[in-house]
C-alpha cells in the first residue's frame, strides 16, 4: 500500500517552474530519500505533499487520499529551516506543538520526559528555546516531530548542526522508527546517510526527476564496467583493461567492452597474484549525484 | 479540547504573560491611581477643615436644624455660632476658626452677609452657608418643595432636527461612549500590534510551517484573533477597574456623583460595536503581519491603517455640530470608522436604532470578511520568507488559496 503518491505534479511561482511533471510514490513502511541540489524543488514537493501549496497540475495522495485535518495528526514534519517558538520554555513549546497533533497533555508528559532524557535535554526543559545551542534546538525539533508517533515522517536535513554522537543517535532513532513501521521521507544533502538508511531515492534537479528507484539498482546502473582490486605488489599486464586509476591503495580497473570480471579474476589467479580485494566498483551516491547534475547542466 | 481552543489558550497565555504586556497592563491603572492619589492628597493637605463661625443676631439660621453629619465628611466644615462679633473675632485671632460670617439683624430685609477671614476659605464654605440660608428662608415650606427649589430645573435640551437630546445629569451618558472609544483605540492598537508582531516572528522563525501542517490556516488565524480579543478585554477590564473603584468611592463621598446612572442598554450597544471592530482590526493587522517580512515594516503599514480608524476623532467637530449629516452617516457605515463614529455620536446625540443596527451589521460582515481574508493571505504569505507581498498578491490570495 502506498503511503504517498504524486502523479505528474507541476508547480510554478511566477516564471519559475519549481516542480516540473514530477511523479513518485512511497510505500508504507519505506525509508525514502528525496535528493537534489539547492533549488531543485525538493522542499516545494514536500510542501505540495503536505497541502501547504496546491499543485498547478497533477494529483497528490497521502495516506490513502487527499490531505485532511485528521491526517495532519498522522504526519510528522520537520522543515529544513527550524521552526520553534524562541521566547518560551522548551517544555511549553513542545507540549503546545504536540497538543496541536491531537495529543492530550496526559499523553504528552510521559513521552516528552522519555525523549528529553534520551536526547540529554531534560535539564534544559525550563530554558527558553533561544537559550539552547543550535544542536540542542535541532534535537528539540526532532522531538517535536516524532512525539505524536506519526505514521508518516517527513524530515528535511535532519543531521544538520549535530555532532557525530548526536548524528548517530538520530540515525539510530530513525532506524528504530523505520523498524516500527513508520514511513520516512528524508530530504538531505548528506549522501552517505542516504546510503546507510534509505531503500529508494528520487533525485531532482531544476524541478525535474533525474533518477528514481531502488538505491541498489541505481548504483548498479551507474557502476559502469570497472573493478576495484588490491593485491600484493603491482598488477601484471591484463587483457581487456582500458585504464587503471589508484584510489586509496586500491586500483580501479576500467574494463573494455565485452570483458567480464570473471575473466580478469581467472587471469589474476593464473598469474599467482596475491589478491587482497576484488570487487565490482560501484559508484558512491555522491559520485552519481554529481555526475547526474553535471550532465544535466551541460546538456541544458 | 479542540485545536482552535488550544490555539486560543496558548496565544492568550503567550501574550498575557509577556513582561511588556504585564508592564503596560499594570502601569496604566498604577499611573491613574498614583495621579488621582496625589491629586486627592494635595487637595486634602491644602483644604482647610478648621471650623467656620457665624454671628446671627437675626436668628434666621436657627429656623432650620443643623444638617445631619455636618462636618464629618472629608470636605465638610463644622459651623459654630458666636453670640457677638467680638467673640467670633477673638476665635479667628486665636485660630480656632478659619473665618466667620456676620449676618446683621436686618438680614431678612437687606440680604447682606459679611465674610471675615485671614486667608480666603474654599468655595465650599460659602456654598455651604448659601445652602443653609436658602433652607432657612424656605423653612415654612414642605420638604419636597425645599428640595425642588434647591435642585433648580431639570433642563433637557432637545434639537428636533438632529435628534439631539441631553439632560443636566446625563454627563455619564456622554462620558461613557467617549471613554469606550478611547479604550477601544488604545486597546485595539496595542493588542493587534502584538498579533502583527507575533505573526511576523512566526514567519521569521519558521514556526508557521509547523503550525500549517498541524492545523488549517483558518483555525490558526481565528485562534489568534479570538485570543487577541481576550487579551484586549483583559486589558480593558484591568484598566477599567481603577475608574470603577474610583467611581464607587466617589459615589459614596461626592454628592453630584450619586446621580450617575449606569445605562446597561448603552453598554450593550457599545459592546455590539466594539467587539466586531476589534476582530476586524486584529484580522487586518494579522494580514499585514503575513504580508511583510519584518516587524518594523509591519509597524509602518499599520500606521497607515490607523489613520482612517482615528478619523472620527479628527472629525469630532462635525459629529458634535451635525451628528445627522451625510459625513457623519458615511463615517457611521464605513467599517474602519463606524464604531468610533457611532460611539462619539452616542455621546452627543441620540443615534437612531436603525443606524446602530446597520453599523453593527456592516461591522459584523466586515469582521467575518477580515478573518476570511487574513486566513487566505496568511496561507500564501506565511511561506514567503524575506519577500513581502504586494497588493496584487493579496488580491490573488483572495481569489485562490494556492
Amino acid at each position: 500500500m502506498k503511503a504517498v503518491e504524486l502523479l505528474n505534479v507541476s508547480k510554478s511561482f511566477g516564471a519559475v517552474k519549481a516542480v516540473d511533471d514530477v511523479s513518485f510514490s512511497v510505500e508504507k513502511g519505506e525509508f525514502f530519500a528525496l535528493l537534489g541540489p539547492n533549488g531543485a524543488g525538493k522542499t516545494t514537493c514536500i510542501r505540495i505533499l503536505l497541502d501547504i501549496f496546491k499543485p498547478d497540475h497533477g494529483s497528490v495522495t497521502i495516506l490513502g487520499g487527499p490531505m485532511s485535518e485528521e491526517k495532519k495528526n498522522r504526519v510528522g514534519y520537520m522543515p529544513e529551516e527550524r521552526g520553534l517558538y524562541q521566547d518560551i520554555p522548551l517544555e511549553r513549546a513542545l507540549i503546545y506543538l504536540s497538543s496541536l497533533k491531537g495529543l492530550s497533555t496526559a499523553e504528552i508528559r510521559p513521552r516528552l520526559d522519555s525523549y528529553l532524557e534520551k536526547f540529554d535535554l531534560a535539564v534544559h526543559r525550563r530554558k527558553k528555546v533561544k537559550e539552547l545551542s543550535k544542536g540542542m534546538q535541532q534535537k528539540a525539533q526532532i522531538i517535536a516531530t516524532i512525539l505524536h508517533h506519526p505514521e508518516l515522517l517527513i524530515i528535511d536535513e535532519p543531521f544538520s548542526g549535530l555532532d557525530p554522537i548526536n548524528t548517530q543517535m538520530v540515525k539510530d532513532l530513525l532506524r528504530e522508527l523505520h523498524q516500527q513501521g513508520t514511513t520516512i521521507i528524508m530530504s538531505t544533502h548528506q549522501m552517505h546517510q542516504v546510503e546507510e538508511l534509505c531503500e529508494r531515492i528520487l533525485l531532482m534537479n531544476h524541478g525535474k526527476t533525474m533518477l528514481y528507484g531502488p538505491l541498489s539498482d541505481i548504483r548498479r546502473r551507474f557502476s559502469g564496467n570497472a573493478l576495484l582490486v588490491r593485491a600484493e605488489g603491482s598488477l601484471p599486464e591484463l587483457p581487456g583493461i582500458l585504464s587503471i586509476d589508484t584510489i586509496n591503495g586500491s586500483q580501479r580497473l576500467h574494463l573494455a567492452e565485452g570483458t567480464q570480471p570473471q575473466s580478469i579474476l581467472r587471469e589474476l589467479v593464473s598469474q599467482n597474484v596475491m589478491i587482497e580485494q576484488f570487487e565490482i566498483a560501484v559508484p558512491t551516491l555522491d559520485e552519481i549525484f554529481i555526475r547526474v547534475v553535471r550532465n544535466q547542466e551541460q546538456g541544458a | 479540547m479542540s485545536k482552535l481552543w488550544k490555539i486560543i489558550a496558548y496565544e492568550y497565555r503567550r501574550h498575557v504573560l509577556r513582561r511588556r504586556f504585564l508592564f503596560a497592563l499594570l502601569s496604566v491603572p498604577l499611573w491613574i491611581a498614583v495621579t488621582v492619589g496625589v491629586s486627592v492628597l494635595a487637595v486634602l493637605l491644602t483644604t482647610n477643615d478648621d471650623p467656620v463661625g457665624y454671628v446671627d443676631p437675626s436668628g434666621i439660621l436657627a429656623r432650620v436644624p443643623e444638617p445631619e453629619n455636618s462636618g464629618e465628611g472629608p470636605f465638610e466644615v463644622e459651623f459654630s455660632e458666636y453670640g457677638d462679633e467680638a467673640a467670633a473675632r477673638a476665635a479667628l485671632d486665636a485660630e480656632q476658626i478659619q473665618a466667620y460670617f456676620l449676618l446683621p439683624a436686618s438680614y431678612p430685609q437687606s440680604r447682606d452677609v459679611e465674610l471675615v477671614y485671614k486667608e480666603e476659605p474654599d468655595n465650599s464654605v460659602t456654598n455651604d452657608m448659601r445652602d443653609r440660608l436658602r433652607r432657612a428662608l424656605l423653612a415654612d415650606q414642605p420638604p419636597e418643595i425645599v428640595e425642588r427649589v434647591l435642585d433648580g430645573p431639570d433642563l433637557k435640551i432637545v434639537a428636533t432636527q438632529e435628534d439631539r437630546e441631553m439632560q443636566n445629569n446625563d454627563w455619564f451618558k456622554v462620558a461613557a461612549p467617549i471613554i469606550a472609544a478611547i479604550l477601544l483605540v488604545v486597546s485595539v492598537f496595542t493588542s493587534s500590534g502584538y498579533l502583527m508582531q507575533a505573526v511576523v516572528e512566526e514567519k521569521e522563525n519558521r514556526t508557521m510551517e509547523i503550525l500549517a501542517t498541524s492545523v488549517s490556516p483558518g483555525q490558526i488565524m481565528s485562534g489568534k484573533v479570538i485570543a487577541l480579543i481576550g487579551v484586549g478585554l483583559t486589558q480593558v477590564l484591568v484598566w477599567s477597574l481603577v475608574p470603577i473603584i474610583g467611581l464607587i468611592f466617589a459615589r459614596a463621598y461626592l454628592p453630584f456623583m450619586q446621580d450617575v446612572v449606569f445605562d446597561f442598554r448603552q453598554l450593550g450597544l457599545m459592546l455590539v460595536l466594539v467587539l466586531p471592530t476589534f476582530v476586524l482590526i486584529s484580522a487586518l493587522m494579522a494580514t499585514v503581519g503575513a504580508t511583510v517580512t519584518e516587524a518594523s515594516e509591519g509597524q509602518q503599514v499599520s500606521g497607515l491603517l490607523s489613520m482612517p480608524i482615528m478619523l472620527p476623532f479628527m472629525m469630532m467637530g462635525v459629529l458634535i455640530n451635525s451628528p445627522g449629516s451625510p459625513v457623519a452617516l458615511f463615517l457611521s457605515f464605513f467599517p474602519l470608522t463606524a464604531a468610533l463614529t457611532v460611539l462619539l455620536r452616542m455621546a452627543f446625540s441620540t443615534v437612531p436604532t436603525w443606524q446602530i443596527g446597520i453599523s453593527a451589521g456592516i461591522l459584523l460582515v466586515s469582521a467575518i470578511g477580515g478573518l476570511w481574508m487574513a486566513g487566505r493571505v496568511f496561507r500564501l504569505g506565511m511561506l514567503r520568507y524575506g519577500q513581502r507581498m504586494g497588493w496584487k498578491d493579496v488580491f490573488q490570495a483572495m481569489r485562490r488559496t494556492s
